[in-house]
């Protein structure tokens, strides 16, 4: 135990900085769980702890060599990512109040709302289930991947996905976004973005786990007199609407979803396919009985 | 990410033009094998589209 934080005893193994090779299980020192094939992993983004620094973001592009886009100043406050797309998997969203006036505001109180975006991998995911090849399957850790190789470009999946996670590159067609650090989990890391935040305002872990950390969270905030914070994605909380059931990257937010640029009640397309169908059949049939009536009269 | 001969380190994305698929760039990443790209500046982006990659031997130059 070190300043009151739960330190795990496998720290010891590395006494010298210097290292021969790769630690076994990693993760287990940097983010106190083991990763295990079977069991379902994830992220917990506490917003209320996120400066915006945008480490997460640098460290994914480092992580899976995406390159560096959208050059330029967008004049959209300090945030020049702008969404998450094919080359960018983790985006610091930098939300300015501007409705707060300075003369008004609590003195602990700042302007920004700062939230670092992710690929949801949701528990029923709605790219999935649109994916026509099979490229995009959930893996052993319960994550969501789209396989290269096997991915012809169709983009289904990017209408699909209620939260505008997945996008085609425009370089070779293909459909890109997080894959939680599939190569980094299978090797017993904790995924680049995770290990990189620096207030640890992304946590892995065992979704269940984090599930519990966060609902301890909020009761914490409640207490000391962030009312209006709450889960989005956890089970029964909004964002895990629609049949999606919860999301295995999850949020705490202090202000409604719209505001972090997030669906109020995501929903999965996948359930609208047999209203879809009988307003179509429907209308078939009106204009079949139209079309039998016109003739019906001219004849 | 490549390296050229001068140590310069360069970013690419294969393009859907290129003649061949990711997975067969792991066998050359693992033999570090020393390869010929033709490619085109990728616009917005601090990267360049592969649009052809050419397998060179130990002794032949420049990569």
């Amino acid at each position: 135990m070190i300043g009151g934080l739960a330190i795990s005893p496998r720290v010891l193994d590395h006494g010298e900085s210097q290292l021969r090779g790769p630690m076994r299980d990693e993760s287990e020192m940097t983010a106190g769980v083991r990763v295990v094939p079977g069991r379902s992993y994830g992220f917990f983004t506490d917003t209320t702890l996120c400066i915006g620094c945008k480490a997460c973001e640098v460290a994914c592009k480092e992580w899976n060599n995406l390159p560096a886009d959208n050059l330029g100043l967008t004049g959209n406050s300090y945030d020049n990512t702008t969404a998450l797309s094919a080359n960018t998997w983790r985006h610091v969203a930098f939300i300015e109040k501007l409705e707060d006036r300075p003369t008004e505001m609590q003195a602990f109180q700042s302007h920004w709302l700062m939230m670092s975006d992710v690929c949801k991998h949701c528990h029923n995911p709605p790219c999935m289930e649109a994916c026509p090849t099979g490229a995009l399957f959930k893996t052993e850790f319960d994550t969501v991947v789209v396989q290269q190789d096997i991915c012809n470009g169709c983009g289904y999946c990017v209408p699909a996905c209620p939260f505008g996670v997945v996008e085609l590159s425009t370089l070779d067609g293909k459909a890109h976004k997080c894959t939680l650090c599939y190569d980094r989990l299978k090797g017993g890391l904790e995924p680049a973005c995770a290990k990189a935040c620096p207030t640890d305002s992304i946590m892995f872990g065992e979704v269940g786990t984090l599930h519990e950390r966060a609902r301890a969270r909020v009761d914490d905030l409640h207490r000391m007199g962030v009312g209006s914070a709450y889960l989005y994605g956890a089970p029964g909380e909004p964002g895990a609407t629609g049949g999606l059931e919860y999301l295995n990257a999850f949020f705490l937010l202090t202000d409604k979803p719209e505001v972090y640029n997030l669906p109020e009640a995501p929903t999965r397309p996948a359930d609208r396919v047999g209203s879809g169908m009988i307003g179509g059949l429907a209308a078939m049939a009106g204009l079949a009985v139209a079309a039998l009536a016109l003739f019906t009269r001219r004849g | 990410m490549l390296q050229t001969d001068d140590g310069d380190h360069r970013l690419f994305v294969l393009s859907h033009r290129a003649g061949l698929e990711p997975q067969q760039l792991a066998p050359l990443q693992r033999q570090q094998a020393r390869v010929r790209v033709r490619y085109q500046k990728a616009r917005n982006m601090i990267a360049a589209s592969a649009l052809a990659l050419e397998r060179l031997s130990a002794q032949e130059g420049p990569a």
